[in-house]
């Protein structure tokens, strides 16, 4: 296994020098030169210089890509161009938020979402099967924009069951300005979860170690359980690990309406403001827990099933 | 001023381009909480130096009740957080709730708010005796002419274009019918703007601006090139580009949109590569200086005058005011100039943009002006009535 492992790590490095030179060519050669932007309406051609020097814009595109190659193993990306703060602080203290409401509803639609799954299988073919599939096809059609919208206004305004918006660091101070975007969250993943988990636990019930089971006497709900389950677990695992990274990202639109100061208000607020610096950041980041979730999850195939082999 | 405020050189020079972070100053206000983009607390500063909410007033402010407070140490809240949510849905509703003291409205919910017939709150709102305010910002959007390209320097061709623009339907469609269509460079709110002035080349007109087009020697638009009219990315934008196009096409102009990333724009503007481009000027502070250094020849790019007009009377004219202090002889020539920016059209200009901000009740001495710096001292909060109103 370490020999596998030693090769997924080097595998890495192609991946990031290519991620690095995608966010190179976006950012450094087709963007186009921010001093200008940076300088504001009173620039002269003395600030402009003085600027590009700073910025290193005067460097040649080689020894620009390798700052961001560079950034990648020293997590050190410079400043935001509009709030001046060191990105790697800026990083940290939005991940607390994002986590805050994301964590709690990631793991409750997960369980939420399995067990539905585990129910509809149970009743395949069925009414609540069928019923279940429309419900699914019609959460999943609304879009996330329609949920914030509406329940913002109604569970919150009209209702005033939960804060419109805000956010208070400190546990558990912060508890009431999440609920609400933590229910949202659940609704808008519970529907593809469930589709996906339902279709991988229906593969396996048609299985024959399934068959054998039953004819051996074993109960639905333990066969359910037991047998089916636990063999859907590496479909399921896949798509659940892979999904981690993008939870210390937040979501983009919860969290820009519900003021929540979380890494996705953050690059919302970074798009809205061209702050490359915190884009390049952000999108380096993305691709690197990507890559490392990616291995986390083939490590763990091997936990799960004893079959696998990492060679 | 923001443009002029005083920092500390200790401060600057220890925390360096982070400094901004760090504010230091003699304000009335501390800054405990400092979150740019999401929250920002200010605390009243027990050591500020002494001083009063003013005694003496205008007739105007003193009849709309400015002066109750007269003579009261200021800042007289104790606290002000700024809330920052870019979504204007949640900022409504935490208003309406009462959780914010005052919001400007957009243009989503404007409709719901004011009635468009007597601009005044519709009666859902003004029974909660809600508040509506409404300003002319000093600021002009324009859509800008290269100078330096022959074509341009045809005065009849821009002001031909200029009559073939439309700005009160560009106010409908973009400005939620408020913008205030400008005739000049500066906006109407300050000295240097003619009252009531009113540009011979702004204002749609097909007949004239035919006829003005033929004399520049392009009848229907015959032997113009396809003009190029660069714009920022988004929305809004493609729309205001795409809107000025198709007004252009009336006369026998093509105008050919493209978008570009703000960097991209402000390069192309500053480095003089562009036919046309779209843009807005906000004032740095309350006087017409300010906007009519624009056409100033001196300051081409990458000053502010981005056109690359010139013009030797006006650049006098400029060189003459800048020297001069506020006066009835200074304004003159701030109009003078006001009138040459208006007739030679260095620019087709669009709008002054106006805002409507509805607030609460029980916030006193809350007024919107064009140069809202350092107002919050003179804000104050009547608890009584912001408890009773709540209940």
């Amino acid at each position: 296994m370490s020999v596998y492992l030693i090769r997924r790590i080097l595998y890495t490095f192609p991946i990031l020098l290519g991620v690095c030179l995608i966010i190179f060519v976006i950012f450094n050669v087709t963007a186009g030169d921010p001093t200008l932007v940076l300088l504001g309406k009173h620039a002269t051609q003395e600030h402009v210089q003085q600027l590009r020097s700073q910025l290193g814009l005067d460097r040649s595109l080689t020894l620009q890509y390798l700052d961001i190659v560079k950034s990648c193993f020293t997590m050190n990306f410079g400043r935001s161009w509009s709030t001046k703060q060191e990105i790697s602080s800026m990083i940290v203290a939005g991940m607390r938020p994002s986590l805050s409401y994301t964590l709690p509803a990631f793991f409750l639609s997960i369980a939420m979402s399995i067990f539905l799954s585990l129910v509809v299988a149970y009743f395949r073919g069925r009414l609540i099967d069928r019923l279940s599939a429309v419900l699914v096809v019609a959460m999943m059609s609304i879009s996330a924009l329609a949920y914030i919208l509406f329940f913002q206004w109604f569970l919150a305004y009209k209702l005033g069951w939960f804060e419109i918006s805000g956010f208070e660091s400190g546990f558990p101070d912060f508890i009431p300005y999440i609920i609400l975007p933590t229910l949202i969250y659940i609704i808008l993943s519970i529907g593809p979860n469930l589709r996906f988990f339902r279709t991988v636990i229906l593969d396996e019930v048609y299985q024959d170690y399934v068959r054998t089971a039953r004819s051996k006497g074993v109960g639905e709900i333990a066969v359910m359980i037991k047998h089916v389950f636990k063999n859907a677990l590496i479909p399921i695992m896949t798509y659940v690990i892979i999904q981690i990274p993008f939870l210390i990202l937040g979501g983009l639109l919860i969290e820009s309406f519900f003021g929540i100061p979380g890494l996705g208000g953050m690059i919302l607020a970074a798009i809205n403001s061209n702050d490359f610096p915190v884009i390049k950041a952000m999108t380096i980041l993305s691709a690197m827990a990507y890559i490392l979730f990616s291995l986390i999850t083939d490590i763990l195939y091997m936990v799960v099933d004893p079959r696998v082999k990492l060679k | 001023m923001p443009s002029t405020s005083a920092v500390a050189r200790e401060v600057v020079e220890y925390y360096k381009e982070n400094f901004i972070n760090h504010p230091v100053g003699t304000g009335p206000f501390l800054l405990p909480e400092y979150k740019q983009t999401n929250k920002i607390t200010y605390t009243r500063n027990p050591k500020y130096r002494k001083r009063f909410y003013p005694s003496e007033a205008s007739e105007e402010f003193i009849k709309a009740g400015f002066l109750k407070d007269a003579g009261r140490p200021i800042p007289m809240v104790d606290k002000i957080v700024v809330t920052i949510l870019e979504e204007s849905q949640p900022r409504w509703l935490n208003f309406v709730k009462g959780n914010f003291d005052f919001v400007r409205l957009e243009k989503d919910n404007f409709d719901m708010v004011v009635n468009r017939d007597n601009l005044q709150l519709r009666e859902e709102f003004s029974s909660k005796s809600l508040q509506l305010q409404s300003l002319v910002e000093l600021d002009v959007t324009y859509m800008g002419f290269n100078h330096d390209l022959e074509l341009f320097k045809n005065k009849k061709l821009r002001q031909a274009m200029s009559l073939a623009f439309d700005p009160k339907e560009q106010s409908k469609l973009f400005y939620n019918d408020f913008g205030v269509p400008a005739q000049s460079i500066v906006p109407p709110t300050i000295d240097g703007s003619i009252k009531d002035y009113k540009n011979p080349f702004v204002g749609r007109d097909l007949e004239k601006a035919k006829a003005l087009l033929a004399e520049a020697g392009y009848p229907e638009g015959k032997g113009l090139p396809t003009i190029t009219l660069d714009t920022s990315s988004g929305t809004d934008h493609r729309q205001i580009a795409e809107h000025f196009a198709n007004k252009m096409k009336d006369i026998g102009i093509q105008v050919l949109v493209r978008q570009n990333t703000w960097p991209e724009l402000q390069n192309k503007v500053r480095s003089q590569n562009f036919m046309m481009f779209s843009m807005a000027w906000g004032g740095d502070y309350p006087d017409a200086e300010n906007f009519l250094q624009l056409l100033y020849s001196k300051n081409r790019s990458p000053g502010p005058n981005s056109t690359g007009y010139s013009n030797p009377l006006y650049d006098r004219l400029y060189e003459t005011i800048l020297v001069m202090n506020d006066s009835p002889e200074r304004t003159a020539i701030y109009e003078k100039m006001y009138r040459i920016a208006a007739e030679e059209v260095p620019m087709i200009y669009g709008q002054h943009r106006r805002y409507f901000y509805a607030s609460q009740s029980w916030l006193k001495n809350y007024l919107q002006n064009d140069n809202p710096f350092g107002v919050e001292v003179y804000w104050d909060v009547d608890l009584a009535k912001k408890n009773q109103t709540s209940k």
